[in-house]
């Protein structure tokens, strides 16, 4: 460089110094001006040939040199006007020429350095170039062409570049269309890079790329082609390389034998070794070309996110996790998981992992934690300190508590409380010295239970020989305590019990009995076992096979024997014991227990009660027959009022069947007794005391209605603790005995009334009777203004008129009146009964008005009894009317009836007595100022008589005040013809009087007799002994002897024979009079010779006919 | 035994039973009294102008029964000095009742001729 501007220098200078040359030669004949021509010219030359900076230097030597030497050389630095001219046009043509020089100079020097560069570059790149024209014909090429093409340059300049350039594919063998020619043809840029083979001269092939370029011209038109032509065997090979290497190392990889997993940064896996294929069963291809390949391997998108989050969370490298995957069979893998991400050189980020199959370990483990946790006895664990770090279920079941509350020390909590502390010491004291550990203690449950447990542990040590912790076992020993608990009682029993208890082999050898054994059968303690039990049966030897068989022939069928035994003491005695045998296993064979009570006082004692059952059940039985058929209502009531037992008459009362009843409630069945009973019953429930003889009025539902009375008596029922748990009723239905007893209340009552009024009725004439007696006792008797024994008659009449009514209404009461009938005409009758009455209506001054009927009104009837109707009417209406009334007595025909009725203007009847007034012994008003006398029997004679005669009679009233009518009906017969007889009643008939003999021993009686059949005219004589009688008799010669039966002293059959067997009494008529009328009776008396047989009292009409 | 009619005792007796009452006036004149015999009706306006030392009245009789008489002879101050009711009813009630109207004594019928003699 330094040598090329020395010479450029030298060239300024050498030019300067032609120009300084051709100065001198020419001289100055151009003038001044001119001088610097040369030297300018020298300039043009220097920078044309030397450059800018020469040029310089030759403009500045040039002016040096005209300065100098043609100028003024004295003052070379001052110039004349035209000098400086002169000068000025040198500098400027100098330094343009100078300038336009040198940027030739450089454009010059550019273009060749260019140019080499080119050249250079052409002829040392190091893929071939082919340059071609528009016919394609090289033009030129480089030498990586020549060698490539396997020719020289010069061999190849103006060749078609088809003849040297064959080309196929590499994969086809097919000949490739030359690029050159589509760029000339389609002047398109071609360029094919893949699987292009060059075919050399040679025969040989390369693989190549090429590209091919149009050259075009300043006008856009295409005159040639460059073709670049790259050999790539090298780097093919090199590639090949590479890729054997990788293939290799992808080998290695892929026959890792642990499970290669590489993912990119979204995730994909993009690693997927052979191993992995194994494990999952997804092939490389499945898993890579997958878009979301983990959602194969762990389809569970929760179990899924959680892993991924594990990555996140856990940074770049972990080291052995596991992992659960999804094989493509659909099985479950786990696997140990170790990873590591960072972004790598070229393939960026990515995270690769390996991976174990640990699905059978895992299996293992959780096999083994089953095992643990299925563990037949309780299993814990626990650190080092003795907390709790696991229990298995089997544990938890024995301790009552859940895995979670025994974790730490909360295993305590389930410890019985009496336990805990003894445990808690136990445990914790051996804990942190590594001590085996062994104690039994309790668990309590929530639920109360307990459980017993064996608890024992061993520490467990690393390689060091620290403790780690401790794994201990729980055995649940309840059973076991409680059987030796259990065990423990029943010995307590054997020992204790009152049974004696002997076990024996099968062959019949004892091996244990109880001491209850022993002291039955009187051996010391354990004396027996050895023997047989042979010796301990009372039968002989005959009888014992046959027992003793059917015994066992019972054992081995049924396994047991129940019975009683005849056993034998050691002493020999003999006692019965209720045995039972039982067959057992035992250590695999066979053995009898025998179990049994010494019984014989108590067969004795039960044979005894058996007796007394069968004896309390007869009597149960015959309480059952009679509370049942009793005549009375019976029951049975519990506490709450139940009936619990009920007869059938007291069932019936309430109109029901016993067993309707039973467990009915009483208010249920009476409910309108029920407000009177209950408080009863509850007295008895409470007191204890029973109620006796309460009465009870009242209805019942079977009768309602029907007013009823009970009596009935209330009991209360002890139940065997004393308490009173019932109440029996005894109910006795007393309504119709109330009735009789009301009815003969009011029977009495009347009885009362008609005994006063009897008795008031028999004073006043037995008063009139007396004073009349006691006048004519008196001395002045002579006085005969007083006709006593007229007083006397009359008197008598009225009391034997009295006593007829008495007998009447007794007769006919009796239905023993016997009526003569005959056809008569009423108003005879009517008439003959107004003159009877007619003193005793005069008396009273009554007007009587008859109203009789016309015509006949014949009935059949018995005169005096139809007469005696009508007295009684009258007189009754006279009675019952105040003096001076009016008394009306009418008859008439009526419906075939004959009519007879009275009516009065009397006291009348209350309505309520209409019904009574014909009852015995019913009067009007019971009062002393109203009392008219009389019996009170009157209308009772009326209406029995007239009803003897088929009539009725009837009392009407208008109310008291308003008088009466008593109207009588009887039935007509057809004729009145036969109307003649007025014949009257024998007691009339005085011609027939006869002589009596009155045999009585009742004064009173006799007396009475007396009175009546001497008032019929009779003779009569009184005997009052049975002794006399038969003599009196012989002095009294009676046509009729009234003999009394009952008589003291000597009987009336007595008196009878001896009458009978009297001369002199001959033909006499012997009537019985007794208080018996039974056929018996009545033959007796004929035995003994009476006639007649009377029974008292005995009616007047009875003696009048006996007289007759 | 017979004393003058002034000495003796004026006796009244008084029954519807017209026999029963003559024989026992008769009777009691014959003891010595002045008896006269009547009827209920009557004996007010007798024993005005009798008036009777002794009543003996008969209880039951129609219209004017034994108490009524005596009640009307003690409210017409004829009451006797003796007043005896004399009846055939011997109940208790009667005699209580007796006692009540006023009666000293009640005799039953038929009683003893010397009671009623020393009665009077």
């Amino acid at each position: 460089m330094k040598m090329i501007l020395i010479s450029r220098y030298l060239t300024a200078v050498g030019l300067v110094l032609a120009a300084w040359a051709f100065q001198a030669l020419v001289g100055h004949n151009f003038g001044e001006v001119f001088v610097f021509v040369p030297f300018l010219i020298a300039a043009v030359l220097t920078s044309w040939l030397a450059g800018f900076r020469a040029t310089l230097l030759s403009l500045v030597l040039g002016y040096l040199v005209v300065a100098l030497f043609y100028v003024n050389p004295a003052s070379p630095l001052i110039l004349g006007k035209d000098n400086v001219v002169a000068l000025g046009i040198y500098v400027v043509i100098g330094l343009s020429t100078g300038l336009l020089a040198e940027s030739l100079h450089r454009a010059v020097r550019d273009a060749e350095a260019l140019a080499g560069r080119l050249r250079v570059t052409f002829q040392s790149m190091s893929d071939a170039v082919m340059v071609t024209d528009a016919q394609a014909r090289i033009t030129s090429l480089n030498p990586k062409a020549a060698e490539l093409l396997g020719r020289s340059e010069e061999a190849v300049i103006g060749l078609a570049i088809d003849q040297i350039y064959s080309i196929r594919d590499e994969r086809t063998g097919q000949e490739i269309d030359n690029p050159v020619s589509q760029i000339l043809r389609d002047g398109l840029l071609a360029t094919q890079t893949d699987h292009l083979i060059l075919l050399r001269p040679d025969g040989s092939s390369l693989p190549i790329e090429h590209s091919a370029a149009p050259i075009q011209n300043k006008s856009g038109e295409v005159d040639g082609a460059v073709l670049v032509v790259r050999d790539v065997h090298e780097r093919r090979e090199a590639t090949r390389l590479v890729q054997e290497s990788e293939r290799r190392f992808r080998r290695v990889l892929e026959n890792m034998p642990v499970g290669l997993i590489a993912f990119d940064e979204a995730a994909n896996i993009i690693v997927w070794n052979k191993e992995c294929e194994r494990l999952m069963g997804f092939s490389a291809t499945e898993i890579v070309e997958h878009e979301n390949a983990l959602e194969l391997i762990l389809p569970d998108p929760i179990y899924r996110h959680k892993i991924l989050r594990q990555w996140q969370e856990r940074g770049n490298s972990y080291r052995n996790w596991e992992l659960d995957v999804c094989t493509k069979d659909g099985s479950t893998r786990t696997l140990a998981w170790s990873n590591i991400s960072r972004e790598f050189p070229i393939s960026g980020w990515a995270s690769w992992g390996i991976a174990y199959d640990v699905t059978d370990r895992k299996r293992a483990e959780r096999h083994l934690h089953r095992l643990l946790a299925a563990a037949p006895v309780g299993i814990y664990q626990t650190d080092a300190q003795g907390d709790c770090l696991f229990v298995n279920e089997r544990w938890c079941e024995i301790a009552g508590i859940s895995r979670d509350a025994a974790l730490g020390s909360g295993w305590a909590e389930a410890v019985h409380p009496e336990d805990r502390q003894r445990v808690s010491e136990t445990w914790y004291g051996v804990a942190p010295v590594g001590k085996e550990f062994h104690i039994e203690f309790r668990f309590l449950h929530p639920s109360g239970e307990i459980r017993w447990v064996d608890s024992r542990a061993n520490a467990i040590y690393d390689e060091a020989g620290e403790v780690l912790g401790f794994l201990g076992a729980v055995t649940d020993v309840t059973s076991r305590m409680k059987a030796e608990r259990e065990h423990a009682l029943y010995m307590h029993l054997l020992e204790n019990m009152n049974e004696g208890v002997s076990l024996a082999t099968e062959e019949g050898t004892i091996i244990y009995t109880n001491p209850a054994e022993d002291r039955m059968f009187g051996y010391e303690p354990g004396e027996l076992v050895g023997r047989n039990v042979a010796i301990q049966n009372a039968y002989p030897d005959t009888e014992n096979e046959r027992i003793v068989g059917a015994v066992m022939e019972r054992l081995k069928t049924e396994g047991s024997w129940t019975g009683d035994w005849q056993n034998k003491r050691k002493d020999g005695t003999q006692f019965v014991s209720s045995s039972q045998i039982s067959a057992l296993e035992l250590e695999g064979s066979r053995h009898y227990l025998c179990v049994q009570r010494d019984v014989t006082e108590q067969r004795r004692a039960e044979e005894a009660l058996q007796h007394s059952e069968r004896t309390a059940q007869h009597r149960l039985a015959l309480l059952d027959t009679i509370y049942d058929t009793a005549p009375v209502g019976l029951g049975l009531l519990d506490a709450e009022l139940r009936y619990v037992r009920i007869n059938r008459l007291l069932a019936t009362m309430d109109g029901k069947t016993p067993e309707q009843c039973i467990g009915r409630p009483l208010r249920e069945l009476v409910p309108e007794l029920a407000d009177r009973l209950e408080p009863i019953y509850r007295r008895v429930l409470e007191t204890g005391e029973p109620v006796i003889a309460r009465e009870l009025h009242g209805t019942t539902p079977a009768d309602p209605g029907n007013e009823r009375d009970w009596l009935a008596s209330y009991y209360p029922v002890h139940g065997p603790d004393g308490s009173v748990v019932g109440v029996s009723s005894v109910v006795l239905d007393i309504t119709e005995r109330k009735r009789t007893e009301e009815s003969l209340r009011e029977a009495d009552r009347r009885k009362n009334e008609f005994l006063a009024m009897l008795a008031h009725e028999l004073r006043n004439p037995l008063a009139a009777i007396r004073y009349a007696a006691n006048i004519s006792r008196l001395p002045n008797l002579s006085e005969t203004d007083f006709d006593v024994a007229e007083v006397i008659e009359r008197q008598v009449e009225y009391l034997a008129h009295l006593v007829d009514d008495l007998l009447d209404i007794s007769r006919i009461t009796q239905g023993r009146i016997r009526l003569r009938r005959e056809i008569v005409n009423t108003e005879t009758i009517v008439r003959r009964a107004v003159e009877a009455v007619r003193p005793a209506l005069e008396e009273k001054e009554h007007e009587l008005t008859l109203d009789l009927y016309s015509g006949p009104l014949p009935v059949s009837a018995d005169a005096t009894r139809l007469e005696q109707v009508c007295q009684n009417l009258l007189n009754n209406a006279a009675k019952y009317t105040e003096r001076g009334g009016r008394i009306r007595l009418t008859t008439r025909a009526e419906g075939g009836q004959a009519v007879i009725a009275v009516s009065d203007s009397g006291v009348g009847i209350p309505h309520g007595l209409l019904t009574q007034v014909f009852d015995p012994f019913v009067q009007g008003e019971q009062t002393l100022d109203r009392s008219q006398g009389g019996l009170g029997i009157g209308l009772t004679l009326v209406r029995q008589i007239v009803e003897l005669h088929g009539g009725t009679v009837h009392a009407a009233s208008e109310g008291m005040g308003h008088g009466s009518t008593f109207t009588v009906r009887l039935p007509m017969v057809e004729s009145t013809a036969a109307e003649t007889s007025h014949s009257r009643s024998a007691s009339c008939d005085h011609s027939t009087a006869k002589r009596v003999l009155v045999v009585e021993d009742n004064r009173d009686a006799a007396k009475m007799l007396q009175l009546i059949l001497k008032a019929a005219g009779h003779e009569v004589t009184l005997c009052h002994t049975g002794t006399g009688a038969a003599e009196l008799a012989g002095e009294f010669l009676p046509d009729v002897v009234l003999l009394d039966i009952g008589l003291p002293g000597k009987d009336g059959y007595e008196v009878a024979r001896e009458l009978r067997s009297t001369e002199s009494l001959r033909g006499v008529r012997i009537v019985a009079l007794s208080g018996y009328g039974q056929d018996a009776d009545r033959a007796k008396s004929q035995a003994a010779g009476f006639d007649e047989h009377l029974v008292k009292p005995v009616d007047t009409e009875t003696l009048r006919a006996l007289l007759s | 035994m017979v004393k003058s009619a002034t000495d003796r005792v004026r006796t009244i007796v008084v029954d519807d039973d017209s026999d029963g009452c003559a024989i026992l006036a008769k009777l009691l004149e014959k003891l010595g009294c002045d008896a006269r015999a009547c009827t209920n009706s009557e004996c007010v306006s007798i024993a005005e102008t009798f008036h009777p030392d002794l009543a003996i009245l008969d209880l039951a009789m129609p219209e004017t029964d034994g108490f009524q008489v005596a009640e009307a002879l003690v409210s017409r101050g004829l009451r006797p000095a003796m007043l005896v009711a004399y009846s055939g009813f011997g109940d208790q009630e009667t005699i209580s009742r007796c006692k009540q109207a006023g009666f000293d004594y009640h005799l039953l019928k038929p009683a003893e001729w010397d009671t009623v003699y020393l009665g009077g």
